[in-house]
């Protein structure tokens, strides 16, 4: 997959109108806070599917003048091409109109597209410092944060599980409202097994490849123990198949259906899973560990999840990460980014955090709404 | 259809037809099937046509029409009235008022509308120009002929605001044109009534 040639934005967040080429290697964002950098690295964010890094809504993204919204805002991203022979470049258009305000609208190379064919384009990664309570906080951050990994397993996942939410919220709906027409319960149990079987396997895979990719390199990243918990997870990881996590699902919600009407929702499911994240090395639970080695872990799962989906050359984004690293650990990462070879997008307040890229990144400065580009540093 | 299934010949040939717009992929694949099965009545016509006109087709410096002369045919045309000007914001759309024959003046083509979302901005469309075409004198009447969308009204209020300086008169067209009417598809009796009640902008 290709990577960020140039950005264009009109009227997002704190920039009224942005133009940056970048190359298809580390791109240093440095600059005081509140200078706009995490607005660059979110308008990226938002060319994948979803609500982009800040999970904003699609109504708080335009920028504000004098106390009002603007009507319309657009982010476009021209794409390094990977097909040679045809010289044209993939478009991706994010934004909003001023006719639906309500409604994000998005574009491939100027034809209206949906989230999927978008996915397919770009692949991206992120590493914000709002993920630094998921060991310590609500499982079902957990949840989304191996879903999101698991996007780039499993295409088809995204998909899945908005299928099996709707699904639970219908038979939730029927048991609230106490429903005991039994067709109508079993037509819609069909679905939540079939699609919360799927939703289980993509995550056990993803679980799987990402411990491969985690055990088979040491790096200065302390190594991670993953495991799921969940019923159709357990399932799988006792090597039961789809069709049998499927069925078996469907049987247990039938004969749970009693127990789920007095709770008023449906008890047993991939929607209650829990990930479990372990320090190796100290064999202690992540959410035990210091606020530093519970980053120090992230980074080594995302540095995992990176080459476990090398092939679709992800784009990554690290918001404010080298900053609560220690030199030896900074040093350390720097090399396993350039090691990566992927389009990363780093930020940080000060341009020395990053001098251990030397000339071997793309430096811009983040100021007023604008970016100054900077030659690589001397080394 | 696996890639390796067709030859690249084919392949590269649906590729191109499938970035033309109204065109999918599989509407592309129907097109080259059909080129592929007329070679000599339709494909190696179509083949010449397109390189007659890629090579001898070019955008009008002055007014930003497409044509085999520049400038183009209309600015050249001595009876044509040059005091007036009617924007619009394509080629197909000059085609759609010169079809209704419903205008003898000048035209000037921006080149799409001022869009965030697509990333079009003042700067990327032929709007410096106009702008030095009205303030050259003779120039009497603009009139603004941006499709009834959101985005042509906010192409055409930045125009208005930019054109006060120059003092020329300042029109649209109004009646008969529904709300997000784009030109190009209305029938040439709708044009020229819009046209003859162009009113103030
Ligand atoms: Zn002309």
């Amino acid at each position: 997959m290709p990577s960020i040639a140039s950005l264009r934005l009109i009227d997002f967040r704190s920039y009224a109108a942005l133009d940056a080429a970048f190359e298809p290697s580390v791109v240093a964002l440095y600059g005081p806070n509140g200078a706009g950098k995490t607005n660059l690295l979110e308008a990226v964010s938002l060319l994948a599917p979803g609500r982009g890094l800040r999970q904003a809504g699609v109504g708080s993204l335009a920028r504000v003048e004098d106390g009002m919204s603007q009507p319309a805002w657009g982010i476009n991203a021209q794409l390094h091409s990977l097909e040679g022979d045809i010289d044209d470049p993939t478009r991706i258009s994010i934004g909003q109109v001023p006719e639906h305000p309500r409604k994000r609208q998005l574009k491939i190379d100027g034809r209206p597209a949906t989230g999927p064919e978008l996915a397919r384009r770009l692949s991206l990664l992120w590493l914000t410092p709002a993920q630094d309570r998921l060991f310590s906080g609500a499982a079902s951050d957990r949840r989304k944060f191996i879903d999101r990994y698991a996007l780039a397993f499993a295409p088809d996942h995204g998909t899945n599980a908005s299928r099996f939410e709707k699904a639970r919220t219908e038979r939730n709906r029927l048991l609230s409202e106490n429903v005991s027409d039994r067709l109508w319960y079993e037509a819609i149990e069909a679905d939540l097994s079939n699609y919360g079987a799927r939703v289980a396997q993509a995550r056990m895979t993803t679980v799987t490849n990402l411990q491969i990719e985690v055990s088979a390199r040491k790096t200065a990243f302390p190594q991670s123990l993953i495991g799921l918990d969940g019923n159709l997870e357990n399932r799988f990881a006792d090597g039961a198949d789809l069709t049998t996590v499927a069925e078996d699902y469907r049987a247990q919600l039938a004969s749970t259906r009693s127990i789920d009407l007095r709770a008023g929702r449906t008890l047993i499911g991939p929607h209650r899973t829990e990930l479990h994240v372990t320090h190796a090395e100290k064999a202690m639970p992540a959410a035990l560990c210091s606020t530093g080695e519970q980053k120090a872990l992230l980074i080594g799962l995302i540095l995992a999840q990176a080459r476990a989906v090398h092939d679709k050359e992800p784009i990554l984004l690290l918001d404010e990460v080298a900053a609560h690293l220690d030199a030896v650990r900074r040093a350390a990462l720097a090399e396993e980014l350039l090691d990566l070879g992927l389009q990363i997008f780093m930020t940080g307040t000060d341009q020395s955090l990053f001098s251990d890229f030397g000339a071997r990144a793309q430096f811009f400065h983040v100021a007023d709404g604008a970016l100054a580009n900077l030659d690589g540093m001397e080394e | 259809m696996s890639k390796h299934s067709v030859s690249p010949e084919i392949d590269r040939l649906i590729s191109l037809l499938a970035k033309l717009p109204g065109l999918g992929p599989r509407s592309a694949r129907r097109a080259a099937l059909a080129l592929l099965k007329k070679p000599e009545a339709l494909m190696k016509p179509l083949a010449l046509a397109m390189g007659d006109a890629a090579e001898n087709i070019s955008t009008c410096s002055t007014c930003g029409n497409v044509d085999a002369s520049n400038p183009c045919n209309i600015c050249a045309t001595p009876t044509r009235d040059n005091t007036t000007i009617c924007v619009v914001q394509d080629v197909s759309d000059l085609w759609a008022m010169e079809r209704a024959g419903a205008f003898r003046g000048q035209y000037h083509v921006l080149g799409g509308t001022l869009s965030a979302l697509d990333g079009v901005r003042p700067e990327d469309l032929n709007i410096a120009n106009l702008i030095r075409r009205a303030g050259e004198g003779r120039v009497a009447e603009v009139i603004l002929a941006m499709n009834a969308t959101v985005d042509g009204q906010t192409t055409a209020h930045y125009i208005t605001d930019h054109l006060e300086t120059t003092g020329v008169k300042v029109s649209r067209l109004a009646h008969g044109v529904p709300v997000g009417g784009e030109l190009d598809y209305l029938d040439d009796g709708t044009i020229t009534a819009a046209m003859k009640s162009r009113r103030p902008f």
